[in-house]
């Protein structure tokens, strides 16, 4: 039980489901500050929180009033310093209209802001409410979504004497968290919603009637009360007279009449007509009863709000640094991309002509190859046969070719042209994964029909350390990946070459997926075949076969 | 899983898993099962020392050195693949592991006078775990 309840019968409560009206208003004017700010509300979450000071009806204090009770509560808001100058919380309270009520002081701090509310002002509310409307930016941690959120309350010199141990002011500190967070509508402020008309209900009808009525009798002349409503509408004088004809003494039913006469003007489609019900409605709009069940947003109020957050007088100031000052923070963990050359780019796409995906789909497998001649593509022997199990001739029978299988304008990957090896003969030249893992395929004659497709050049000269290496591919990185056709490159890449061995090592990315890929020079002139990944003390490194040792095998049929 | 460690991934996707990490490779290196059955033999021996049959610390020699080929011969078996060598590097460094934790946990070596000192076989052991991870076959 929080001290606040103990001694004075009153308990401090936040919640974050509010009834569908105050939502849809409080959202309203959420969208009017989006409107009048220049914060990206994408890159934010929206919370809406309601402080609700709970009476305990049973408490010793029931016999006093809350002003007798209470001399001043105090409800203080801090955010973090740090969130708060990086704009990266944007708080707003509603307790406080922006005229001052009676009772009520507002201190504003660098990161805090605080109100003081004397006890009558309570008393005079006995259903006190504090609405908060709070855009947290989607970087923050779950964990740091929070204003510290402190009600302090001094009681009354006649009400401290029934507290006998405690004096002075009791305070109770909360977290405000933000949990359950509303999606943003962006509503255009400014811009007339779609007009629909729709049948008047019989209990809306007599809800207006009783409101007008009801304002009426509180006239001295409620004649001229009916006659003022329809000033702004400047009618024409025929329907003036029309008008007045409607209104015979009785409140209710002058109420009644006027309604119905200006509903069916409004129905006549006419300007000066549609005025009628408008000008009426429009004197209603500022009724309270009408804009909770309604949802009318308080024109004047939204007015002032969007004044006073434009002078930053609503909650604690907040300055917000803009985009730019988030792109450069993001500089921080994303380094810098290094100038490619344009040209080195395009011969890369020209390659890409000749990479395809290599599916097996009886097993699943997948792998990537690339033409070396207009029928003859070269990949891994274990994209065909790894395990003991293989039927190397099965799978090389089954294996679809997939040329250009990469994505396209919507993110989707593009199915891209399919070719199959020949039927008869279609492995050429094979050397198992132990020696130099690559196996010669014959694709089907249609593959020389397509411009699409062409067989890289390649290069026998010796490869160094520290030289370039750039790998095309088709890796599947994740789970959800299409394993579309990518490029890793790495202008000095080779850390180790074995001419022995026939191997090549280096740090250019590769994953699953990637095995048959060819690894091109900076002349984008194929240097190695990519088959596999090594540990090494720290991290891993790519391994391929030298292409030249693969060359000396299959010369004879690639000539 | 295998407990057989993997330095070398063929890149077809569909087959074979990734190669081992850091991580992964403490955690195939170090034999937690033959230590855990150490552990409670260790426990038992030195419990009947209280008892009417005390046993001798010639027994937790014999133990320890049975633990020794247990787990040269539990990871071999462990880490066996058809048409592959044994993973003769792992092996070796799983039964060092497994000295070293019998060194940390005490074991026999109180009676080494001048060589035996628990401050120093608890750092030799966390040191140990430490490295290990860092040895890729």
């Amino acid at each position: 039980m929080q001290n606040l309840e103990r001694l004075f019968g009153f308990r401090v409560e936040i919640v974050d489901s509010l009834d569908p009206v105050r939502m849809e208003i409080l959202h309203e004017r959420a969208a009017l500050i989006v409107a009048r700010s220049d914060f990206d509300p994408e890159q934010y979450y929206l919370y809406f929180h309601q402080l609700n000071l709970v009476l305990n009806s049973g408490h010793f204090a029931r016999r006093f009033s809350i002003d007798q009770r209470v001399s001043e509560l105090a409800l203080g808001f801090e955010i973090n310093p740090k969130q708060r100058k990086t704009g990266t919380i944007r708080f707003f309270n509603y307790l406080v209209t922006p005229d001052l009520p009676d009772g009520v002081r507002v201190s504003t701090g660098e990161a805090s802001v605080h109100y003081y509310l004397k006890g009558g002002f309570l008393n005079d509310r006995l259903d006190f409410r504090n609405e908060l409307i709070t855009f947290v930016s989607k970087d923050i941690r779950p964990e740091h979504r929070k204003i510290k959120v402190s009600v302090a309350v001094t009681p009354t010199p006649a009400f401290e004497r029934h507290l006998r141990k405690t004096r002075g002011e009791t305070v109770t500190k909360l977290d405000l968290r933000f949990a359950r967070y509303t999606p943003i509508k962006l509503v255009q402020v400014g811009q007339d919603a779609p007009v629909t008309r729709a049948r008047t209900k019989k209990e809306d009808m007599n809800r207006l009637v009783g409101i007008l009525a009801r304002e009426a009798m509180e006239q001295k002349n409620a004649r001229d009360f009916f006659l003022e409503l329809l000033d702004p509408a400047r009618l024409p004088e025929s329907l003036r007279s029309d008008s007045v004809a409607l209104i015979q003494g009785d409140p209710s039913k002058d109420a009644r009449r006027l309604l119905r006469w200006a509903l069916v003007k409004n129905l006549s489609d006419e300007e000066s007509d549609s005025a009628v019900l408008r000008s009426i409605l429009q004197k209603l709009a500022s009724n309270d009863d009408l804009q909770t069940r309604y949802k009318i947003p308080d024109p004047d109020l939204l007015l002032k709000l969007a004044e006073v957050q434009k002078e930053g007088k609503i909650g604690p100031t907040i300055k917000w640094m803009g985009p730019l000052r988030e792109k450069q923070l993001q500089s921080f963990f994303k380094p810098e991309p290094a100038y490619q050359d344009v040209g080195f780019l395009m011969r890369a796409i020209e390659r890409a002509a000749c990479v395809c995906r290599i599916e097996i789909p009886s097993n699943g497998r997948r792998g990537t190859g690339f033409l070396i001649r207009p029928n003859l593509l070269l990949t891994n022997y274990h994209v065909l046969k790894e395990t003991p199990e293989d039927d190397i001739e099965a799978n090389a029978h089954e294996a679809i070719l997939r040329f250009g299988a990469v994505t396209g304008d919507d993110g989707k990957l593009l199915p891209g042209q399919v070719f199959r090896l020949v039927s008869r003969n279609p492995i050429l030249k094979a050397s198992p994964a132990e020696q130099l893992d690559y196996v010669l395929l014959q694709v089907e004659d249609d593959i020389t029909k397509t411009t699409k497709v062409l067989p890289a050049p390649w290069d026998l000269a010796p490869l160094k350390d520290r030289c370039g290496l750039n790998i095309l591919q088709h890796p599947v990185l994740h789970a959800e990946d299409g394993g579309g056709m990518k490029i890793a490159m790495s202008s000095n890449g080779i850390v180790h070459v074995d001419s022995g061995k026939g191997l090549v090592q280096y740090v250019t990315r590769a994953a699953a997926g990637s095995s048959g890929s060819p690894c091109f020079n900076d002349q984008w002139n194929v240097v190695a075949l990519h088959h596999a990944e090594l540990a090494t003390t720290f991290g891993s490194i790519r391994e391929g076969v030298l292409f030249s040792s693969i060359y000396k095998e299959i010369a004879s049929l690639i000539k | 899983m295998s407990r057989r460690i993997i330095s070398k991934s063929l890149h077809a996707a569909g087959v074979t898993s990734g190669i081992d990490t850091y991580s992964d490779r403490v955690v195939k290196y170090i034999p937690a099962d033959v230590v855990a059955a150490w552990a409670t033999a260790m426990g038992l021996i030195k419990a009947a020392e209280n008892g009417p049959s005390r046993p001798s610390n010639t027994v937790l020699w014999v133990v320890f050195v049975f633990g020794l080929f247990l787990t040269a011969a539990w990871t071999w078996r462990q880490t066996k693949q058809a048409g592959m060598p044994p993973p003769y590097l792992q092996i070796l460094v799983s039964t060092v592991a497994f000295a070293v934790w019998a060194f940390g946990l005490e074991g026999p070596f109180p009676q080494w006078v001048g060589l035996y000192n628990p401050v120093i076989n608890s750092l030799v052991l966390i040191g140990f775990t430490v490295a290990v991870g860092l040895v890729a076959p």
